[in-house]
């Protein structure tokens, strides 16, 4: 599998420039190893930079979907918006496109409980549990947890 | 100095919809970091098909990313001198023929040689930055390639070179 290492570089000005290198690694590198390469490429080029390393990122390769089959009805200026509850009791939502029409009440723009079933990707996503503990959380960091998805509606965003 | 996890694993995924718009969204999970990367990828397809099917556009695919920062955070300024766009530009001629190049920003001018923009490929740490390129850092059997999977050969040049920005 082919992975690219990403690093942010800071000059004197506050300047932040990237520098990026690809590597050929085996599919079961853990994602401590893949850190480690990404350590080990920061170290060597703060060796050679007087810039400051501060941030690095890891770049899977893109996993490929379909390019046909959109509804005649599909916007992806309309999202499906499932709210959940977060541990600091903040709100978290996940954010979905073009939601199915069928998905709602005829004039509405809420998901009744009954179907909200139905896209309960979450509670699906903490099941598949191959690895270990999973943890939602939202872009803070923060965890999502408890009733999962607690509302869902549609906006035009 | 080392990065370390921030925390997040995030797989962004895209949607088109029929008038061929096109929209991602982002969701983060916090991974075990012993989870491999063909579950990571395994994991995002899962959650990607579930999202797809309560949308009517077309699922594009999914991107994963992982991000790190600097542990402890840096505090202080960078060096007086340093400078972004100072580059130290290595090409390199990799399995298809072709030459590719890394650039690292703000490279030290003290491993350029006096009167050129040539690097001093003798300097121990730029030594050893080429070695790992081309062979793989400590600890891992393949060195760096293309974005397109083609690996380094061989060193091909080392300069000094310079990348404007708008920032200046």
């Amino acid at each position: 599998m082919l992975i690219g290492t990403q690093l942010l570089v800071k000059d004197r000005g506050g300047n932040v420039s990237r520098t990026s290198a690809f590597w050929e690694v085996s599919d079961s590198l853990a994602i401590s190893g893949a850190v480690g390469l990404l350590n080990s490429y920061a170290a060597l080029v703060q060796a050679v930079s007087d810039g400051i390393v501060i941030s690095g990122r890891l770049v899977l390769p893109d996993i490929e979907g379909s390019n046909f089959g959109a509804d005649l009805f599909s916007d992806v200026y309309s999202s499906l918006v499932c709210f959940c509850l977060s541990n600091s009791g903040r709100a978290g939502y996940i954010q979905i496109p073009s939601p199915r029409q069928d998905l709602f009440d005829i004039g509405g723009d809420f998901i009744g409980f009954r179907v909200l079933e139905q896209i309960a990707i979450l509670q699906e996503a903490l099941d598949f549990t191959q690895s270990g503990t999973l943890e939602l959380v939202d872009e803070a960091g923060v965890s999502i947890q408890g009733p999962l998805v607690v509302a869902a509606r549609r906006y035009g965003i | 100095m080392a990065t370390v996890l921030v925390g997040t694993t995030q797989f962004t995924y895209g949607f088109k919809d029929r008038n061929k718009n096109t929209r991602g969204t982002t969701i983060s999970f916090a991974l075990p970091d012993t989870t491999t990367l063909a579950e990571l990828q395994t994991f995002a397809d899962y959650i990607g098909v579930r999202a797809a099917a309560v949308s009517d556009a077309t699922y594009l695919g999914a991107s994963i990313a992982i991000g790190t920062r600097e542990d402890p955070e840096p505090t202080g300024l960078a060096v007086v001198g340093s400078d972004v766009e100072r580059k130290g530009s290595f090409t390199f001629r990799n399995s298809g023929g072709g030459a590719s190049t890394i650039k690292i920003p703000s490279f030290k001018s003290s491993m350029v040689l006096d009167g050129s923009n040539a690097i001093n490929t003798a300097d121990t740490a730029v030594a050893a930055l080429i070695t790992a390129l081309l062979d793989g850092p400590v600890g891992f059997d393949n060195g760096a390639a293309t974005s397109t999977g083609l690996q380094y050969e061989a060193l091909i040049d080392a300069r000094k070179t310079h990348v404007g920005s708008s920032q200046g």
